[in-house]
């Protein structure tokens, strides 16, 4: 494989890995200027090139979503931060339901679902976008290259390109990619992250947060949430956001003391719950499902226990929380399925699927009259439902 | 653990199984895995992938391909995937599992398989041979976002998960042998 055919595929790597360990300001020049294309003839180029490649890629790759009332809100925010910047950066909310936030050289930045569904609120996702614009302004990824160029020789390079293969040409195959990039960063023959490049994101990413209005403060609360997730996690499954991002507990430290400076003598900062759940209300329980097909049941487990101390949107939660246990099996699982469901039919305004659910619980119990009435309330409030015909043969069963 | 692009989801096998050689599958009555019967209609090029898979095709496995899993135990996944510096844990079958919940599982290891936009449809019950069974059709978009379509038909014999799923490129390629698979379907006789 030629040389330039690796370095291609690496710089793909680096963006799919999200943040990807970077240099500072120092030493591959000034800030980013509105509307900058780098020199054609320079190192720069390469990498645009690599991610402008990638970014097609990304745009028909099926994933990314395309509701334009989401998308325009994200954008918005993103425009509050950087007004200059605003059509420079081009936002992508890709459907993957693991945390993380990617920013491509040339201005791609990608937004992953799991991410969304796990803030809280505007503040947040403005900390989110302002830490990964920063990654643009400062060219982060450029300075990822250089050291990458002057620390790897050429024989790994080949070696890794080989390894990688196609895998990180796509957005589909950004999942993967990224976990093999991983497992290479983790092994150390990649690069080690630079805190002091992750520091600077958070540090300037916070100005703009504070400089656009919105409380900074809450950059301290996504990583307090973050935490809680991985401690309760399979240790085997590392996120692909820890893994990329140092995951001190230091840092939060260092966010809250920050955000404490910035908000002194200010008042009437924006947290913004409200828009943030509205903008996102009719895509959490498509969300969730995906969630869900993780399988990583305890990490699931503490985000649903979160958002129900919330207390909004009880009757979605309620069910989903169902399915983790139903879907789990372990034992005693089932029993609290069916109390879960139980609680979301409370609510009085729950899902027609909640009855299906109930119904395959209590039959896996052994309630066939339960299950039967559940069953049957499921065809009464979804006539048209997909699988009528299943659900009327166990009916059939159970009688 | 990189999947094969625009190929099926039990494709993921081939990484971990010692894979033989391709072989022919005439039009004549084949017998799978001791449990039952099937008239292929065409010939196929057929493959076996550790125990639990078989795969037919004529035109590649990345443009259409009936997978035949036979048996699959509680416990098992329907697909394997071992990463690099650590264990993965793909969704697993269960023996409890009934026609919706083996779809749930059909549609999660799909998706942890690296496939978008999985949608699944039809769920209703039909006959494996003679034993009680169900079938779904479903559609998928492969990691370089090529749509693909299928339909599955599968049962729960003696506690083990048989399930037989055609799939082609929604352009082209799945209507090309869909008859042929239908008929195959059709003639299913246990043993």
């Amino acid at each position: 494989m030629k040389l330039l055919g690796a370095v291609g595929l690496l710089l793909l790597v680096a963006w799919g890995s999200g943040c990807g360990p970077s240099g500072t300001r120092t030493g591959q020049g000034a800030i980013i200027q509105p509307g900058e294309r780098p020199d054609p003839s320079g190192v720069e180029a390469d990498t645009w090139m690599a991610a402008e490649k990638f970014e097609q890629e990304l745009k028909t790759s099926g994933r990314v979503m395309e509701d334009p009332a989401l998308n325009r809100y994200v954008h918005g925010i993103l425009c509050n931060l950087v007004p200059d910047y605003c059509s420079d950066i081009r936002v992508y909310i890709v459907q993957n339901p693991d945390f993380n936030a990617t920013m491509a050289p040339n201005g791609a930045l990608s937004l992953w679902t799991g991410m969304l569904l796990r803030l809280d609120n505007e503040a947040e996702l403005a900390v989110v976008l302002g830490h990964e614009t920063t990654h643009y302004l400062h060219r982060h990824t450029l300075q990822w290259w250089t050291d990458a160029r002057a620390k790897l020789d050429a024989l790994v390079f080949v070696q890794l390109a080989a390894v990688m293969g196609g895998a990180a040409a796509g957005m589909g195959r950004v999942g993967s990619a990224a976990g093999q990039v991983i497992g290479y960063l983790v092994q150390g023959r990649i690069l080690a992250f630079s805190r002091d490049n992750e520091r600077d994101a958070d540090n300037t990413g916070l100005d703009m947060v504070a400089r656009a209005g919105y409380d900074p403060r809450e950059a301290a609360e996504i990583w307090k949430a973050l935490i809680t997730e991985r401690d309760a996690g399979d240790k085997s499954r590392p996120s692909i956001f820890f893994a990329t991002h140092p995951t001190e507990e230091d840092r939060i430290a260092y966010l809250e003391s920050r955000a404490q400076r910035l908000v002194d003598g200010r008042e009437g900062l924006t947290v913004g719950r409200a828009p943030y759940q509205e903008a996102i209300e009719s895509w959490r329980g498509v969300w969730l499902r995906d969630e869900l097909q993780r399988r990583d049941f305890k990490v699931t487990q503490v985000l649903l226990r979160r958002l129900i101390e919330q207390g909004s949107n009880l009757d979605e939660l309620y069910f989903f929380r169902g399915e983790l246990y139903r879907l789990r099996g372990e034992d005693g699982d089932i029993d609290e399925a069916i109390a879960s469901y139980r609680k979301a039919l409370d609510t009085g305004n729950s899902l027609a699927e909640t009855h299906r659910s109930l119904g395959l619980a209590l039959a896996r119990r052994g309630d066939r009259a339960g299950a039967r009435h559940s069953y049957e309330n499921y065809l009464r409030l979804r006539p048209d439902a997909g699988d009528r015909k299943m659900i009327e043969f166990y009916i059939s069963e159970l009688k | 653990m990189k999947l094969r692009n625009g190929a099926g989801l039990f494709l993921s096998v081939v990484i971990l199984c010692g894979c033989a050689a391709y072989k022919l599958v005439g039009p004549e009555r084949h017998e799978i895995t001791g449990v039952y019967f099937v008239e292929p209609q065409i010939a196929w090029s057929a493959r076996q992938y550790g125990e639990k898979m078989e795969v037919w095709t004529v035109d590649g496995l990345q443009l259409e391909a009936v997978f035949f899993l036979k048996g699959l135990k509680d416990g098992e996944p329907l697909l394997y995937v071992k990463e690099r510096g650590g264990s993965k844990h793909p969704p697993e079958f269960k023996s409890y599992m009934n026609a919706n919940e083996v779809l749930e599982l059909f549609v999660a290891s799909l998706t942890y398989a690296g496939r978008g936009q999985v949608q699944v449809k039809d769920l209703r019950p039909a006959p494996f041979g003679k034993a009680p069974g169900y079938r779904f059709e479903y559609s998928y978009l492969t990691v370089d976002g090529l749509e693909m379509e299928g339909f599955a038909l599968g049962a729960v014999l003696n506690a083990k998960l048989f399930l037989i799923m055609y799939e082609g490129s929604s352009q082209y390629y799945f209507e090309k042998y869909r008859a042929d698979v239908e008929k195959l379907i059709a003639s299913i006789s246990l043993l």
